[in-house]
């Protein structure tokens, strides 16, 4: 049924979540799997020296820990996941993601943010939901 | 509770943190919002008209450390071998760069707005400056800063920021004996702190938990600043020039600079910014807005007339040049630290910084919206212009030939 799917991974525990039903629909469809982490943009008008290779070097780091995991995940269940790290509004970042390369599945975690937060400024997955071009998988935790 | 030592240094952590949180969730420099913080900070007051922010003595000091560890890193951060590599093109662009917006600022603001030369001077220094670390912000993450042309353009940066610090150093000195002290002992340092560095850094600094490198560095600094300010000369300027000869050691001890890092900007730098917004006057900046817009368009219509001939000159095409341009037009530290002496040693008054102060915050933000809104080169034509760059450089005169693509 699903061919290619695309799971939002940050590290978090709905990022978690995520993954590892991702991976198990991918087991199950013999599916190809991306986890995709989306970094925020380095901040502008960085004036502090060194501040932007910090952050850079900050994220490379933390992109590979995630990386890890994924790969820790990838080995329990014998499947294959392809990583990769995007900077952006996470929502409009997967989106896009995931309509240019053809994936027909978008797998994300349920945010932990209150009602009242969700109602004010809506979450990353009920945009995506919002905008996405193929099915959307919310999973909560 | 506000001539209480602790509560004081509270508040000014609490709006360092607050800065801090900002900064991450609005996604701009921690530095810029420092400065919006004091600013906010500095025009509210008690029922009593007291001032919520008390500054003292002791932070005084933290944020005078905070201006100079700030200009060492900042020297700190150019790579030798790019500023070797291209150093016909950025010595001639950051010169200019800086000569033709101090030369005109100072003359703008002497001769129309009337103010007295000193106070033009400075004006024309603190907008004089680009900033190396916003031009490095807005290339980094397309990886332009990479190539050669990116490379290009920070060395020019360093070399701008040279003029700056060394017109601030020298200009209002005391030409006497300490200035001659100062100006030897400074350059026997300069000479002997890479080997200096590299040594203590390789027998203690790499297994120490005493950092007994990073003292040596505060220690050499401290020293050279108070020469300086026993010359009238600015600390800045050892600070900076210790920094471009130590750059080489920095490259290769990572370490070494990112613990240099994490003490500057978690308790010296924040005292800096906020202190530095909080003299900038609301009510003076409203009835000089007109000011403001004129001295902006100025810095950077300067930058234009100096910048942009010789950015075609050394073969870049039209849009690449506006971009190299606008790049350099940008500028914080050394504009607010430049506006800052000048308040400090009673050559400005508190308009005057307020005025100077907004034009370079400003200056932090247009240029840069423009280079990327409307000139940002691919990164293809930035790499393409270093092999040119060689090509015609270690080949035939700059003179007969004609910019690429043109």
């Amino acid at each position: 049924m699903f061919q290619k799917i695309l799971v939002g991974y940050d590290g978090s525990k709905g990022g978690k979540a995520a993954l590892e039903r991702a991976a198990v629909a991918a087991k199950y469809y013999n599916a190809h799997l991306t986890a995709l982490w989306v970094r925020q943009p380095l901040p502008q008008h960085a004036d502090l020296p060194g501040e932007s290779e910090g952050e850079t070097e900050a994220a490379a780091d933390y992109f590979e820990e995630r990386k890890r995991e994924v790969a820790e995940l990838a080995k329990q269940q014998g499947i294959e996941i392809a990583c990769e790290s995007r900077a952006g509004h996470a929502a409009k970042v997967i989106v896009n993601f995931a309509k240019d390369g053809g994936y027909d599945l978008i797998v994300v975690g349920h945010s932990d943010h209150s009602e009242l937060w969700g109602r004010l400024l809506g979450d990353t997955a009920d945009r995506i939901s919002d905008h996405a071009h193929c099915s959307v998988l919310i999973v909560k935790q | 509770m506000t001539e209480n030592i602790w509560f004081v240094a509270a508040i000014w952590m609490g709006l360092a943190f607050i800065a801090s949180l900002i900064s991450i969730r609005v996604g701009i420099s921690v530095a810029l919002i420092e400065i919006v913080v004091g600013v906010a900070a500095g025009n509210i007051h008690f029922a009593g008209g007291q001032h919520i922010l008390q500054t003292t003595d002791w932070v005084n000091f933290l944020a005078m450390l905070g201006s100079g560890v700030l200009t060492f890193l900042a020297g700190a951060e150019i790579d030798p071998v790019s500023l070797r590599a291209n150093i016909r093109a950025s010595m001639a662009i950051g010169i200019a760069a800086f000569l033709l917006p101090f030369a005109g600022v100072w003359l703008f603001a002497q001769f129309v707005l009337g103010w007295p030369i000193h106070q033009a001077q400075i004006a024309g220094i603190a907008l004089s400056t680009t900033s190396v670390a916003v031009v490095y912000a807005v290339m980094i993450e397309t990886r332009q800063s990479e190539t050669a042309l990116g490379k290009m353009i920070l060395a020019a940066c360093f070399i701008n920021d040279l003029g700056t610090v060394l017109a601030l150093g020298l200009i209002f000195a005391n030409f006497n004996l300490w200035l001659l002290v100062f100006v030897i002992v400074t350059c026997v340092m300069l000479w002997f702190m890479p080997k200096w560095t590299e040594l203590i850094v390789v027998r203690m600094g790499a297994t120490r938990v005493s950092e007994p490198e990073i003292k040596f560095i505060f220690f050499v600094l401290f020293f050279l600043g108070g020469l300086a300010s026993t010359a009238k000369s600015e600390a800045v300027l050892p600070a900076y020039l210790i920094g471009l000869v130590v750059a080489g050691v920095f490259l290769r001890d990572k370490t070494l600079v990112h613990r240099m890092r994490s003490i500057a900007f978690a308790v010296f730098t924040p005292f800096y910014f906020i202190r530095a917004g909080s003299f900038v006057s609301l009510p003076a900046l409203w009835t000089a807005l007109g000011v403001i817009a004129v001295l902006l368009a100025l810095k950077i219509i300067t930058k234009f007339i100096g910048v942009l001939p010789l950015s075609r000159m050394f073969f870049l095409r039209t849009r690449e040049a506006n971009y190299t341009t606008l790049l350099m037009s940008t500028g914080l530290t050394f504009g607010t630290i430049s506006a800052l002496f000048g308040l400090q040693n009673k050559i400005i008054d508190q308009k005057q910084y307020s005025i100077l102060v907004t034009v370079v915050i400003l200056s932090a933000l247009v240029p840069t919206f423009i280079a990327q809104r409307f000139y940002e080169p691919s990164r293809r034509t930035m790499v393409a212009w270093g092999r040119l760059y060689q090509r015609k450089i270690n080949g035939k005169s700059t003179k007969t030939i004609q910019p690429i693509g043109k």
